[in-house]
């Protein structure tokens, strides 16, 4: 008996361990589809975050002649740590602890392809 | 007998932790942990920089006594960005295949806060190609500024308060050779 119950715990630690650098990792979440078609002035937003897990970085993949808009909305609909740029754009905010969701958009005059996805941290809740 | 529970224990431990290790060290590959400047963390999970390629290009000093950093990096499936960071503000990045200045020869970004049409900030950070001597930052006014150009060509300009309340962005840039001659004319196509 005290065998089994030793395998199992050695089990239990092994998943454990597993399970701490699982949970680790970050979530990637896509809000507009690859090749999505942006004509000028169209944009696109994600669900807003939560306490449990916080949007943690904004990216605009596009080319390098198409410019573009990210940025973080809060809960009242204002804007916050806006980037504009050509090519493949990235924001990471800075703290990450606000309610908030990301959008992106093209603010140029000319129709383009691209992506708009964000990172959100790991699920702190059960 | 009971040292081989006990020993059995152990190597389960041993091997929790290497996984764990391991783990930390397949996420460090997605975040800029091999970058020489501190401040700049700014590759993003979804692109991965070539260790060691982080040049730096300067620090900043912004308005309010904040820091900003510039430097720029190379990602592993060919891009060339330009990283920036900024004091409570976090990171962020420009990227474009065929290098820095395959397109236009001045790289840059446009970062603000605030709603469109209601900026609070708004600064335009970047770096200039190798032969550019001065550069200046055009006005939607028609107004212009000289940019004053860092070692390598980084610069930072910061729109004044009474601009942006005023509704006047920087629309572009004129970049100038070692002579003087105007090399090119880059125009920002915004409409917010």
């Amino acid at each position: 008996m005290t065998r089994l119950l030793m395998v199992v715990l050695c089990v239990l630690v092994v998943a454990a361990g597993y399970g701490v650098t699982r949970a680790a990792a970050d979530t990637f979440y896509g809000y507009t589809a690859p090749g999505t078609w942006f004509t000028p002035g169209a944009g696109y937003g994600s669900v807003y975050d939560n306490g449990c897990s916080r949007w943690k970085e904004n990216d605009f993949s596009k080319g390098w002649n198409a410019l573009g808009l990210i940025t973080f909305i809060d809960s009242s609909g204002n804007w916050h740590n806006t980037m504009q740029g050509y090519g493949w754009i990235h924001r990471a905010p800075s703290p990450l602890d606000w309610t908030k969701k990301l959008h992106c958009k093209n603010n140029s005059g000319a129709s383009y392809q691209g992506g708009c996805f964000g990172y959100r941290t790991s699920a702190t809740c059960a | 007998m009971r040292i081989i529970p006990l020993a059995l224990l152990l190597l389960a431990a041993a091997v929790a932790s290497v996984a764990a290790l391991h783990g930390r060290e397949r996420d460090a590959k997605i975040t800029p942990a091999t970058v020489p400047v501190s401040n700049v963390s700014a590759s993003g999970s979804g692109l991965a920089m070539q260790p060691g390629s982080q040049t730096s290009l300067g620090a900043f000093r912004l308005s309010r006594g904040r820091s900003l950093h510039l430097a720029s990096a190379e990602t592993v499936d060919g891009k060339s960005c330009l990283l920036e960071a900024t004091d409570g503000e976090g990171s962020g990045s420009v990227c474009a295949d065929g290098g820095l200045f395959a397109h236009r020869k001045v790289a840059f970004a446009i970062d603000s806060q605030g709603n469109p049409g209601a900026l609070s900030e708004l600064r335009v950070v970047g770096v200039v190609a190798p032969g550019i001597r001065a550069a200046e930052v055009l006005k939607s006014d028609g107004s212009d500024s000289n940019l004053e150009l860092a070692r390598d060509g980084a610069f930072a300009y910061e729109s004044p308060a009474a601009e942006l309340a005023r509704g006047v962005y920087p629309s572009g840039f004129k970049l100038y050779g070692a002579s003087g001659k105007l090399v090119q004319v880059v125009d920002f196509p915004t409409r917010q």
